[in-house]
């Protein structure tokens, strides 16, 4: 662990790291204790995950509790659907860390309900949006040692159901996008995966920067020159989050404690990681 | 074990208790009343025959014309709940009975006639429309609508199988028409040799059956009908099947000799199929035929109207047959080209010959009593209401009534 705590990220700190310009820095890093230096962000992010068990629990709980929201979906005459496509190969990656369910409810299917059926609906979905930012929370606190103020976990939870909200918009705005050409489908997935790595970190900049902007700015400058690596930690959780979810029974706990606390830990490593400041103060030596 | 609503209200009452209404758009009246027309061929049973219903016996005009709404090109049958008319093509659309003014509309890929189907617990029934892309299930009071859009948030509940990418088609009503009894949807799986019985709240499968074990993907299915708890549903090309409504197991299936199974309109004296050349009564108990007769016709599509003592159709040829139901004798026939979907009330019946023109008979002589050609082409089989008849036109919903 670091001897020292860095209340927000205009701290300079200096990262035990060689993928950039090869050498091996000495100094301690929020990340590593001293005596574990790591060559790689993936060695760090490993490392944090074996080092300290307890942040597999937080998305455990989520996935123990998405696995009772199925059920009470599936038993509930309100109209579900399957969380992924029916295809072998989906990539289900969400900016924010959850756990994957294997049923929605798009916002379609709940109007025109009574009062009493409305407010258990909406119920589930709180519940489950609480739990999947409160998850996400503690388990990059706990990743960083870093004390986030509780008012930048309201800001985290208000951009997560921002975007819980957007999955669910169901027939009424359509996201989904068909190309009609490979040309058009290749394009596409660039400029998606473009941003998708841009904004990779800005789950984890929100609870570090003040502001939304802030935060964005800051995901996108902390990405530049890492793109392929984040792509490719794109394309391993979504990979996996869908994958493993089919997993009959368990698939929700598996989806979130494996992909959930991978990606929350991935994020608080990385953003540290991949400190601008860092590295130029690092290049210069 | 308790059921699903048994288990929400518990959790909904625990949670907030009241059921006053919330969430919504403006609810319309959905209320039923003697007119309603709650799917195409009127009823489950796919008569076609609304007793209670009358329509105009002499030169019809237009009572209202509805075209203002860009995007709407239609060719099934409006369906009639309470005082409002839906219409489909290219979306739903919400029409006032009184004078077409509309209550809402937006797009989808909604291309056959709805099916009127209670789906607790919404405040509002579902209606269940097909395309080529499956089978969804719509919220008749329209939800939120999104202003400048022609989209409405919770408008639709639910998609279903085959859960398919909707394929434009050149055919004006490329799917089977579907059907609603008790709560649940009805109807073939496009693309599949199965059909498929649907929840009407939540969308979720209740049974599948296949029709047609062979790999290859032929049966053709005509509309399916429904009378005391039994599904019947006629397939090309020879096949007449009878499941039950509760778990979709055969109770019979019947290979018929002539090609063309059409139709299955059933009523207490048996289930009328048409076909290729004629028509027969068969028993819904067995399958066996009671009846059957030769019409020398060629119809590939269309179907019968049945009242209480008459069976109305077109050979697919020339001619329009008014048949006892008892025996299968010919009442009375008259000229008229091309297969057709007539329905029946008051006396008259009334029918759409080569897509275009609609013409009403008397039921008892088969005596012309009106001939209505609309400026565009198709014109759907009509409705029956209060002395009105109701139907789509291309891009057009008509109210005719008598000429003043």
């Amino acid at each position: 662990m670091s001897d020292e705590q860095h209340p927000n990220s205009s701290d300079k700190r200096e990262h035990g790291r060689s993928d950039i310009d090869g050498s091996q820095s000495t100094t301690s890093h929020p990340l590593s204790d001293g005596d574990h230096n790591h060559s790689s962000a993936l060695g760090a992010i490993l490392f944090e995950l074996r080092s300290k068990p307890r942040l597999w629990a937080p998305f455990f709980v989520v996935g123990c509790l998405l696995t009772a929201v199925d059920y009470l979906r599936e038993h509930d005459p309100l109209p579900i659907q399957p969380s992924g496509s029916e295809s072998a190969l989906q990539v289900s990656y969400t900016i924010f860390p959850t756990g994957t369910s294997e049923t929605m409810r798009s916002l379609d299917a709940f109007v025109d309900l009574p009062l009493g059926v409305l407010a258990y609906a909406v119920s589930l979905e709180l519940v489950v949006v609480g739990a999947v930012a409160t998850a996400g929370w503690l388990t990059m606190k706990h990743t960083s040692d870093i004390s986030f103020r509780l008012r930048q976990f309201f800001v985290y939870l208000a951009g997560l159901s921002l975007f819980y909200f957007l999955a669910r918009l169901g027939s009424a705005v359509n996201l989904d996008y068909a190309p009609r050409t490979l040309l058009a489908g290749i394009i596409a997935l660039a400029i998606l995966s473009f941003i998708a790595v841009r904004l990779f970190l800005f789950p984890v900049a929100i609870l570090h920067e003040k502001g939304i902007v802030t935060a964005l700015r800051a995901s996108w400058h902390r990405s530049k020159s890492h793109g392929a690596p984040l792509f490719g930690l794109i394309v391993i959780l979504g990979l996996a989050s869908g994958r493993i979810v089919q997993f009959p029974v368990v698939g929700a706990v598996l989806s979130s404690t494996i992909v959930g606390t991978l990606h929350a830990v991935a994020l608080a490593v990385l953003y540290d990681w991949y400190d601008e400041s860092t590295v130029n103060t690092t290049a210069k030596r | 074990m308790p059921s699903r609503r048994h288990l929400l209200a518990g959790v909904g009452t625990v949670i907030a208790g009241s059921g006053a209404a919330t969430v919504s758009g403006a609810i319309p009246e959905t209320t039923s009343s003697a007119f309603d027309w709650p799917m195409s061929q009127y009823d489950p049973a796919g008569t076609g025959y609304n007793p209670d219903a009358t329509g105009p016996t002499t030169e019809v005009e237009p009572a209202w014309v509805h075209e203002s709404t860009d995007w709407f090109r239609g060719a099934s049958p409006p369906i009639r709940l309470g005082d409002t008319l839906y219409a489909t093509g290219n979306g739903l659309l919400a029409l006032s009975v009184d004078d077409g003014s509309r209550n809402f509309g937006y797009r989808g890929p909604y291309t056959s006639s709805l099916a009127v189907a209670d789906a607790s617990p919404y405040q509002t029934p579902t209606l269940a429309a097909t395309s080529t892309g499956g089978i969804y299930g719509l919220n008749a009071g329209g939800g939120i609508e999104i202003p400048g859009f022609d989209r409405a948030i919770g408008s639709q509940r639910w998609s279903g199988p085959p859960n398919a990418d909707y394929r434009p088609s050149i055919d004006h009503t490329p799917t089977v028409n579907p059907i609603a009894d008790d709560g649940v949807v009805y109807g073939p799986v496009v693309g599949t040799n199965d059909i498929v019985a649907i929840e009407a709240n939540e969308g979720s499968v209740r049974w599948r059956a296949t029709v047609n074990d062979d790999e290859i993907i032929s049966a053709s299915f005509g509309r399916p009908t429904i009378h005391e708890g039994v599904l019947f549903i006629a397939n090309w090309p020879y096949q007449v099947s009878a499941y039950d409504l509760t778990d979709g197991s055969t109770l019979w299936q019947r290979e018929r000799d002539d090609q063309m199974q059409l139709c299955t309109p059933v009523t207490d004296a048996g289930v009328i199929v048409t076909s290729r050349n004629g028509v027969t009564l068969l028993s819904a108990r067995n399958g066996e035929p009671i009846w059957e007769r030769d019409l020398d016709g060629n119809a590939t599509d269309g179907t019968a109207a049945v009242t209480d003592t008459s069976v109305f159709l077109s050979d697919g040829l020339e001619t329009f047959y008014a048949l006892d139901l008892e025996t299968g004798e010919t009442r009375w026939s008259t000229p008229f080209d091309q297969e057709t979907k007539p329905v029946v009330a008051d006396g008259s019946v009334y029918a759409v010959e080569q897509n275009a023109s609609l013409v009403a008979f008397d039921v008892e002589t088969g005596t012309e009593q009106f001939r209505y050609d609309p400026p565009e082409v198709p014109l759907s089989p009509p409705i029956i209401g209060d002395g009105r008849l109701y139907l789509v036109n291309r891009n057009r919903v008509v109210a005719l009534e008598e000429s003043t």
